[in-house]
């Protein structure tokens, strides 16, 4: 059981052969970003990441410059003040501010307009979306799509496991539920995760832009096997799409058991 | 130098007698109010966990239960509110070192011990028909609200018995004890009031 | 409050009254350090075998891996390591942190700051120690159980932390110690609370306490109102796990009734978010004096910090909704957590500011106390601002349960309270044990400490922003993560540099303790606080004579001193 489960050694150097040729910030890089609004969490990223090293290096120079200067030996006596006169009370109180307006209260603004106009921001009813509803549970994706009828948990539906396939230039809506734990959806590709969660659903949706296979993720702690929640997210251009629905459809038709209660996990979409 | 330290000590103990059992007192009272604070806290997170589970609940209690009868818990509420009320009168009779206050002593600690009994009796009624604590999670809440409360109330009567040594008659340390019990067993009734009226009653 | 005398036990004459059942606040204290050493050492062993089974999964751990695993070989079996993970967060927050620096710390330096001769309850204080023992027991106990010990993480959530996701009794016993462990650390808070409110010396008000004082004091406060909100939360699990109820069921899981797992994350962070404050002020009040002490200047805008760490304890217990934005709550919750959230970095800019100016044209003694202070503001700098991308929601849809996560709370709560933990011991060894540790070993100790450290957390925050998420057993199952193998290595590597670190200090410190002749003088740092003023070490009820306090505590260099001192102690009336 154990040796199935631990990555052979073989495989580690293998990898770590393709890795040494890289750039350290390439490495560090965050996974390619292959959906159509990912750009403005990375934006929102490297805008607070330049106005932290700017604060941070202020700290620094204090800190390193300082301690530089006013070593004992340099510095042999030291200035008497409480640090309560009014021009030292309004240095402090001047940073306080500039660092609440400067920093807090624009990545604020950014972030909630971004996450109001645009994460939130649901498709509406009649638009053309793809709808996919997901169930989680230790430890594995289920997925399930609505089939001919575009009605879910019926006969015609499409259940995949751990196989996720949408097409780029299409919004794709999610509903989620849990089985047993709580788990979390997660696309380092489209730099998005959710929760699933039991008793409760929760709902994401993305547009992405790039067809290829990519990785999915479980992000919540879910149990032992946690780190092998995983599955794979395969991208495809409209037409491959609309192909491999078609095909899976008609696999669906013929393979489906209407017996199986346990295959009725769906609901209808909300 | 501990020599001069233990004299040091006494002098300033000597000097200050009074004024030492006056200070002590605050302190102490200090300190129980920081735990009725904490213990505020924990029944307030089950009361926080209790709102959560009502609004969003869609019919309440959940289907398939009926409100639980309330005798026995007004009951309860008589008994607890007896108790703190009896409690009040043995300290006024106390203070005035009159004979009959040890009968309000124990007829306030008859009350809570009656109060317990029929927090048992609920729990029996409860299981008689059929309401056990995983049923739902109204009846877990009824369970937990008066498993905690009632572990609270065995404190309560620990520290109630722990006071009756001040039968023997008036004195300031005993005066100490008995305003930090007080409190805490009023606390206990207030809180049991809130699960009654929170719980039981709506 | 006006000062009055305390009950005085007699002098403990034999080996139990004086080590075991001691009513001795210092005694207490080194209980507790003890007691937080150990499990530091415990809790580090446990981070090693995690950092190891990150770079070199299903490699046998080296050494002590073929007699801890025998049956996988030595290598950190996927079930051990979400044991591992889940007991090294419980350990280092519950068992190692906390006692140090609030259980240590708090019952050595308040009654000896603030003047007095013990805490006022010093029975409580006793028992406090004894439950917190009781705890620890029952913690390590429940690795020995059947199924092992707690594997939910430290968070524990529902549903995983019921029987439907943890069927052992593990599971159990960590909310059972982690209940007990709170009843522990409200004793303290209580104790410490009504200690600082009534037993300060005469003429000392609350803004001639040492800063120290002031984040103890604080600290004690978020305690005595928040451990009783895990309470409450960790009994209902123990409820759901032992009697039945449904209070976190749900989902087809679950065979019987409809509870709510989220109202668990929502408890757990009413509590969890200001526990992060209860760790780290502590070792913000103690760095602020530090900081002055050594820079020999008064503290930079004391009042200003002092008022700033309660402003920060206020909103600490308003922004606790950031931790579940991935549980998609509404957008207008996500905006009102989200600025609560960021306001904090107004009062964290005042008293980083007021740090600076405490060594702004000081005359800065580089002493080992002082080198763990000025690596806290460096190490929480990094804390602090990593934070502002997990409280944008937009950001932390990414970031969210990645190792940024991680490197961020270990920057502020580990690397932070770790240095400010280090340097109050080098600082206060003299008064506690009456001798003082090598200070060449101590400088070596803080420089690979910091590297160490640094290639650690800084490691974490890189693997993070890679995408690598948390708790999983082996990263490189997937894609996207193969590249982060050499990454992950060096950050292992950092974590036994730092471990090894340690070595140096333990040496240090047990040669201090135990085998040290050369005995330390009564003021060996020069800082006029008010355990200064009394031999070293601190003897039996501390103060021959109870002080009277004439001024603040970080009065150094005053003009008007005569004499070849350049600080006075509280006790002097100011020049």
């Amino acid at each position: 059981m154990l040796s199935t489960i631990l990555l052979s050694p073989t495989v580690t150097t293998a990898a770590q052969k393709a890795t040494e040729k890289m750039g350290f910030f390439e490495m560090i890089a965050p996974p390619e970003d292959i959906s159509v609004h990912g750009h403005k969490i990375d934006w929102l990223f490297n805008y607070t990441t330049s106005m932290n090293v700017f604060f941070f290096v202020l700290v620094c120079l204090g800190l390193f410059g300082f301690s530089f200067l006013y070593h004992r030996k340099r510095h042999p006596k030291a200035l008497y003040t409480y640090g309560n006169t009014k021009s030292q009370i309004a240095v402090a109180t001047g940073i306080g501010i500039a660092v609440f307006f400067g920093i807090d209260l624009n990545i604020t603004r950014i972030s909630n307009n971004d996450y109001v106009e645009v994460f939130t921001n649901w498709p509406k009813a009649d638009e053309d979306v793809v709808k996919v509803e997901v169930m989680a549970q230790q430890w594995a994706w289920n997925f399930r799509y609505a089939g001919k009828d575009g009605l879910f948990n019926t006969e015609d539906d499409v259940t995949t496991l751990n196989d996720l396939r949408v097409p780029a230039g299409k919004k794709v809506v999610f509903q989620m539920i849990s089985k047993d734990v709580i788990h979390s959806l997660y696309f380092p590709n489209a730099r998005r995760k959710v929760d699933a969660i039991p008793g409760r659903m929760t709902r994401m949706w993305y547009e992405l832009t790039k067809p290829g296979v990519y990785d999915i993720a479980c992000a919540e702690m879910c149990g032992t096997y946690h780190y092998r929640m995983a599955a794979k997210l395969t991208v495809y251009s409209q037409e491959d799409y609309d192909n491999w629905v078609n095909q899976s459809q008609t696999i669906a038709m013929q393979t489906n058991d209407p017996e199986r209660a346990e295959a009725f996990w769906g609901w209808p979409w909300q | 130098m501990s020599q001069a330290m233990t004299e040091n000590i006494q002098t300033v103990q000597s000097s200050q007698t009074v004024d030492y059992t006056d200070q002590k007192r605050v302190v102490n009272s200090i300190a129980m109010i920081m735990i009725l604070v904490s213990l505020s806290m924990l029944f307030a997170t089950l009361f926080l966990g209790y709102t959560v589970y009502r609004v969003s609940a869609d019919t309440w209690p959940p289907f398939g239960f009926e409100t639980i009868s309330l005798t026995i818990p007004g009951i309860s509420t008589l008994l607890v509110l007896l108790s703190s009320f009896f409690l009040v009168l043995f300290k006024s009779s106390w203070l005035q070192e009159k004979k009959s206050s040890k009968y309000f002593y124990f007829t306030a600690l008859a009350f809570g011990f009656g109060f317990l009994l029929s927090q048992f009796q609920l729990w029996a009624s409860l299981k008689a028909s059929g309401i056990l604590a995983g049923s739902s999670v109204f009846a877990s809440m009824v369970y937990a609200f008066t498993w905690i409360h009632a572990a609270h109330m065995v404190v309560g009567i620990l520290a109630l018995l722990w006071i009756s040594t001040s039968l023997k008659g008036f004195s300031e340390e005993q005066l100490t004890k008995m305003i930090n019990v007080e409190k805490f067993w009023h606390f206990l009734g207030v809180i049991w009031v809130i699960i009654f009226f929170g719980i039981f009653v709506f | 409050m006006a000062f009055y005398e305390q009950h005085i036990h007699p002098k403990p004459t034999n080996f139990l009254s004086k080590y075991i059942i001691s009513y001795d606040h210092k005694v207490i204290g080194k209980q507790f350090l003890w007691y937080g050493i150990f499990f530091l050492f415990v809790g580090g062993l446990m981070a090693l075998m995690i950092r190891w089974t990150l770079a070199y999964p299903g490699e046998a751990f080296p050494i002590i891996g073929h007699f801890l695993f025998p049956e996988s070989g030595g290598a950190v079996p996927p079930d051990t390591y979400a044991m591992l993970f889940t007991m090294h967060g419980t350990i280092m927050i519950f068992y190692a942190i906390t006692p140090i620096l609030i259980g240590a710390f708090g019952n050595f330096c308040i009654p000896l700051m603030i003047g007095a001769r013990d805490m006022a309850f010093p029975l409580l204080n006793m028992l406090s120690f004894h439950v917190a023992v009781l705890s620890g027991v029952v913690l390590m106990g429940s690795l020995f159980t059947p199924l092992g010990a707690a594997a939910g993480g430290w968070t524990s959530y529902p549903t995983l932390s019921t029987l439907i996701g943890s069927p052992g009794v593990g599971q159990t016993l960590w909310s059972l110690a982690i209940f007990i462990v709170g009843i522990s650390s409200t004793m303290g808070a209580v104790n410490y609370i009504t200690t600082i409110i009534t037993l300060r010396a005469p003429g000392m008000g609350y803004f001639d306490m040492p800063l120290t004082i002031w984040g103890l004091g604080l600290t004690a406060v978020l305690n005595a109102i928040f451990l009783p909100v895990l309470g409450a939360g960790v009994l209902l699990l123990i409820f759901d796990r032992v009697f039945g109820t449904t209070f976190f069921l749900a989902g087809a899981a679950a065979t019987s009734g409809t509870g709510d797992p989220v109202l668990f994350q929502h408890v757990f962070w009413i509590f969890g978010h200001p526990e992060v404050y209860i760790l780290i002020l502590p070792a913000w009040g103690i760095v602020s004096d530090l900081l002055s002490f050594f820079a020999r200047k008064p503290a930079f805008g004391a009042k200003a910090t002092a008022l700033s760490m309660t402003t920060i304890t206020i909103l600490s217990t308003l922004v606790y909704g950031h931790h579940m934005f991935t549980t998609q709550m509404s957008p207008l919750l996500t905006q009102t957590f989200m600025t609560l959230t960021m306001t904090i970095s107004i009062p964290s800019a005042i008293f980083f500011a007021n740090w600076l100016g405490t060594i702004w044209k000081g005359s800065i003694r580089f002493t080992s106390p002082m080198l763990f202070s000025l690596g806290v503001v460096f190490v929480f700098g990094l804390g602090g601002l990593t934070g502002l991308y997990l409280g944008t929601v937009t950001t932390d849809l990414y970031l969210h349960d990645t190792y940024f996560v991680v490197g961020h709370f270990h920057y502020t709560m580990a690397a932070s309270v770790l240095l400010g933990g280090f340097a109050a011991i080098y600082f206060w060894m003299p008064k506690m044990f009456g001798t003082i540790m090598n200070e060449f070993w101590a400088k070596i100790h803080f420089w690979i400490t910091m590297v160490g450290l640094n290639i650690v957390f800084m490691g974490m925050l890189l693997i993070g922003y890679a995408g690598m998420h948390r708790r999983i057993f082996n990263p490189f199952v997937y894609d996207f993560t193969q590249k982060l193998i050499p990454l992950n290595e060096m950050t292992t590597w950092g974590a036994i540099i730092m471990g090894f670190a340690q070595l140096i200090f333990v040496v240090n410190f047990v040669h201090a303790v135990f085998f040290k002749k050369e005995k330390a003088s009564d003021n060996p740092w020069e800082v006029g606080t008010l355990e200064w003023t009394m031999p070293s070490p601190a003897p039996h009820y501390n103060f021959d004579k109870i002080p009277v306090v004439k001024c603040g505590p970080h009065e150094f260099g005053n003009p008007n001193l005569t004499g070849d001192r350049d600080f006075q102690y509280q006790t002097e009336e100011l020049a």
